[in-house]
Order: structure tokens, then sequence, then C-alpha cells
């Protein structure tokens, strides 16, 4: 996206940091977030005692958006990449800023409409009637994001962790394990270290749900 | 290209859930309605389309899946988008990107409160535990430079933190290890038990590892301990530009998530008496919502009364519009709620959720 903000733009809201600076923390509190104009910087989150990258981003985009609506601490760590180049936004400078770049505005619309599908299908997991469900839905909303079918028996492989399943389920990690390790043993799933979980046939799961579901209607 | 003006009559369906979303839709005159299952209580919910009024855009800009049934109710003239012809107009009419941000985003602060509300609270103690074993994830693998930026936010944000002590012992580890070796140099640093100590940890294993190492004695005095107030006041800027009233204001917010209100109202307090312009406002903006449920009706009404008087231009204004009528309504001042109820309706199309509050509650009224 072609943004040019004038130098007034970097005047007053512009920040900058060296290659390896962290420009905010997982758990850390904050309030500001950016819009990255020159290097990149990569999102990570620390998982199973591993720093794992979960995307890189270029000049044009936006991070720490979350903090226009939340004040909580941060859900990821950012760091910069290259030498950075950002401008540093706040609650308070948000609205001059929407109204002067309007394409930026659109652009942070498509985020918060992307995340609150995913916050309600995240819902939608944390709503089902037993923990089994709950699990079985979160391999279901991870091949739906790779549009599997389905309605087929297929089987199917996500980079997971357990961590992260009882992450989305809400649940503690050890009855998480508990659960997983059932299914395990039913040859319902296979679970390959570091970080990938095979299932066996996905159908299965979308049907122990929509029975379950049922029952407690 | 440009839009297209579309006849629906009435019984007909726009797009069912479960569609992708590849058009944008602006109704012109007619009746339309969006049905929808809500997602924690399975409730069929129905929202109308007023005249002049776009739908069907969260799922048209990123074509995701509907999640409503739009139907039409009587003959009904629509305006079909493009995606991309919709972003042109937009663009063009910034205000009503900025009105469609805020109600997304209060869309996605509900949604967020559903999630809080099940898997509970995510309370900031916690969140700054974990917050100092990313440092010590990063002083393990030796990148020396990010621990040291992780511990002395962490000593910044939380001068009396459960780690603090620890959190300096390992700054001072840090700093050692980089000029002796270079970031990424030398040998994997050893680090006592702390490591070990996961966000569910109680007070318990904490004192496991603090008592044996002796570690209060290797402070120097003043520096994470209790007699450094002044400290704290003078150096209350951290690295990220959030005031120490910033961080209360935040720890209260965190308290009226979890109920505790009269918590809230004391640290907020704390939070007017030595905040910035801007500390102090949105500070008592929420002081009136504990108020409100702490059930002092009548104070919230004087309080809030006087805030707006003082904050016409409050960017949450119709909140605390609300919470004042709510405390009339609780007082039986079934006048004044109707009033403030009317107004909050008037000044706003169906789809907004303050819309919905507020005709829920003037009902309630009777």
């Amino acid at each position: 996206m072609a943004l040019d903000f004038g130098p007034e733009f970097f005047d007053k809201f512009g920040v900058t940091f060296g290659k390896g600076d962290i420009i905010f923390c997982e758990y850390e509190p904050g309030n500001s977030f950016y819009f990255l104009m020159e290097g990149k910087v990569k999102i990570t989150k620390i998982l199973s005692d591993r720093e794992k990258i979960l995307d890189i981003l270029e000049p044009g985009e936006i991070f720490g958006e979350m903090a226009i609506i939340d004040e909580g601490p941060r859900s990821a760590t950012i760091v910069a990449v290259d030498d950075v180049k950002a401008l540093e936004f706040n609650k308070a400078n948000f609205e001059i800023l929407m109204k002067s770049k309007p394409e930026l505005a659109v652009k942070l619309l498509k985020i918060f409409a992307n995340r609150i599908y995913d916050q309600k299908r995240r819902l939608k997991i944390l709503t089902l009637p037993s923990p089994e469900t709950k699990i079985a839905d979160v391999f279901v909303m991870l091949a739906e994001n790779k549009n599997t079918d389905l309605t087929e028996a297929k089987e199917d492989t996500f980079e997971i962790t357990p961590e992260q399943v009882a992450n989305w389920c809400g649940m503690d990690i050890s009855k998480c394990k508990a659960i997983l390790a059932n299914f395990v043993k039913q040859n319902r799933i296979a679970i390959i270290p570091p970080n990938k979980i095979t299932v066996r046939n996905i159908n299965y799961f979308v049907r122990l749900i929509n029975s379950q579901k049922r029952s407690h209607d | 290209m440009s839009p297209r003006a579309k006849s629906f009559k009435a019984n007909s369906i726009i797009y069912f859930e479960g569609d992708k979303g590849d058009l944008i839709y602006l109704l012109k005159e007619g009746k339309i309605s969006l049905t929808y299952n809500d997602v924690t209580t399975g409730e069929e919910l129905v929202d109308q389309i007023s005249t002049g009024e776009f739908f069907g855009v969260k799922s048209g800009l990123i074509h995701h899946s509907r999640e409503e049934t739009a139907k039409v109710i009587t003959n009904s003239v629509v305006f079909e988008f493009f995606p991309v012809e919709f972003e042109a107009l937009i663009i063009k009419n910034p205000n009503i990107i900025i009105k469609m941000l805020r109600a997304f985003s209060t869309q996605l602060k509900k949604v967020h409160k559903q999630i809080q509300n099940i898997v509970g609270k995510n309370v900031s103690g916690e969140s700054a535990d974990n917050f100092f074993n990313i440092g010590d994830y990063y002083l393990k693998n030796k990148k020396y430079k990010q621990s040291i930026t992780v511990y002395k936010r962490y000593l910044n944000y939380y001068p009396d933190g459960n780690f603090s002590l620890l959190a300096k012992k390992r700054l001072k580890i840090a700093q050692e290890a980089l000029e002796a070796y270079g970031d990424e140099g030398g040998p994997a640093p050893i680090l006592e038990k702390a490591e070990n100590t996961s966000s569910s940890s109680s007070k318990n294993d904490f004192q496991d590892f603090e008592q044996p190492e002796n570690e209060v004695f290797d402070i120097p005095p003043g520096s994470a301990l209790g007699e450094n107030e002044e400290n704290i006041e003078t150096d209350d800027m951290d690295n990220n530009g959030s005031t120490k009233e910033s961080k209360l204001y935040y720890k209260a917010v965190s308290y009226i998530s979890q109920g505790k209100y009269m918590d809230a109202f004391h640290t907020l307090k704390i939070v007017i008496n030595n905040g910035n312009e801007q500390e102090k406002r949105i500070a008592n903006a929420e002081i009136g919502k504990c108020l409100y449920h702490l059930k002092k009706y009548n104070e919230t009404i004087k309080h809030l009364t006087n805030f707006l008087a003082n904050n016409q231009n409050y960017n949450d204004k119709d909140e605390i519009l609300y919470y004042l009528g709510s405390s009339y309504s609780q007082i039986g001042d079934t006048d004044k709620a109707e009033k403030i109820f009317n107004n909050l309706i008037s000044n706003h199309n169906e789809s907004d959720p303050i819309y919905r509050r507020a005709q829920k509650a003037l009902k309630e009224l009777g």
C-alpha cells in the first residue's frame, strides 16, 4: 500500500529501532500502536520454551493495533529485523490519523473484521459442552482455516502444540494433555513433537461435536 | 464501475448465513432484517436495517462467510457494491470508516469480554510474572540485549513485582555476559530455579526460590526495595512512554473486569490525584462506572453529570450517558432515565450496540 506520510508525520510520531530491538514484548502492558515505515519486524511468541515466529511484517503494515481497543498486556513480541522506522500512535491521536490517512483506516477495518471472526470462532469452541468436543473443535477450526473438506474421512496434520490447543480451549494444560493422550490411545490423533498433531479423520471430530451439541440442546 | 440498484421482493433472501461474502449492500428503501444466532446462548437475534445503512460489510470486506441471513421484509431497493467500489467510497468519507471502526471495536470488545468470562480473567499479576519469564527465556538463549530490555522494562513497570529482586540480579548477569562475550556469545548462563516458575505458579513456588538465595543482601540499597518511592516518582516514564498512572489505570480496569469495584475505585482515585489531564479524564469516567456497580446511584449521577459538563467531547460519552440513565432508572427517576435512553437511541442506528442496550434499558423501565 502506497501511503506517503510527509516528514511532518515523522517529526511528530516517528520512532526508530535498531536491528534486534524489542519494540514491545509479549505480556508487556502498552497502549500504543505502530505503522511500519522502513525495515521489517517479526512477530514472535514463546511457546513450549521455543521462540516461534508467527509473521514478518513489511513496511506499510500496522502492529499493536489491539491497544486501541484494550489496554491489556501485549499478546506477542515485536522484534526489529532490520533498522526500523515507524510511526507510533495512541488512542488520543488515533482519530486525527484515521482522518488524514483513510487508506490506513480501511486497512485497520479489515484487520478488525478478521479478528472479530477469529475471536467469535474461539468463543464457539469455548461454549461447547465438554472438554473433548472443545479440543476436537480446535482441530476442526484449523481444518476450516485450511479450507479442508470436512465431510470427508480425511487425515490432516496441523502445526500446533498441546499448549496451544489448551490455550484455544481455555483449558488447564494437564487436563488438555490427558484428553489428547486419550485421543492418541483411541488412535484418533497422533502427536508429533515438537509442534505437530495429526488428526486421523477430521470428519469424526465434526460428528463428535454435532452429536454432543444435539444431546446438549 | 458504479454501484447498482437492485430490487428485492418481500420474503426473498439477499444472502444466507454461511454464504461467502462478495458484495456489500446499502439499503435505499424498504425493510430488511438480519437474523443470526447468538454464539453463547444460541438464541435467535434479529437486527433491522435502517434505510441509508450498510450491511454485509464485515464479511464483504474480507470475503468471509456471512454470519447472518439477510431477509427482505417488504419490497426493497438496495445498492450493491463490490468490495473495491465500497472501499473507494469510504476512503472519500473517512467519517464512515471511523464510525465503522468504532462499531467493529465495540463488537471485538464484546467478544473479548465473553471470552474472558469463560476462560477467567488474566490477572495482571500473572502477566507480570510471564513477562519476567520472557526475560529469562532470552537470557538462557544468550540473547542478552533482548533480556536486558525485558528486565529493565519489568523493573520499570513492576518495581515491587514478585520478581523485582530476581530481575535486578538477572539484569546484572545479562549485562556482564554481554560485555564479556557480546550478544549471543559465551556459555549459556545458568539461572537459578526461578525460570521453572510457570504462570500458574503460586506464591509458594516464589518463596521456594527466593529465600535460600540470600538475594536480598546482594541488592544495592534503594534499588528495587521499598525505600525508592522518590525514584518511582521522578522516573515515572518507562521505555514505552507509559506513566505509572497509566499502569495504575490499567490495573483498575483489570479490577473492574474482575468485579472488584472497591479496589478499582481506590486505584482510580490515585490516578486522579497524580495523573495528567488525559489520565484523569479516563479515570474519572471509570470511577463513575465503579460507583454505579457499587450501587451508589446518587453519587454516580452527581459524578457523571459533573464529568459530562466538563468533558463534552469525551470519546465514550455514550457509555457515560448509558450509566447515567441506568442510575436514574435505579433511583426510580424514570422520566430522566427515559429521556437519556431515548436520546441515545435517536443518536444511533440500530446496528450500534449502544442502541440495543439503550432500547433494552428503556423496555425495562416499563
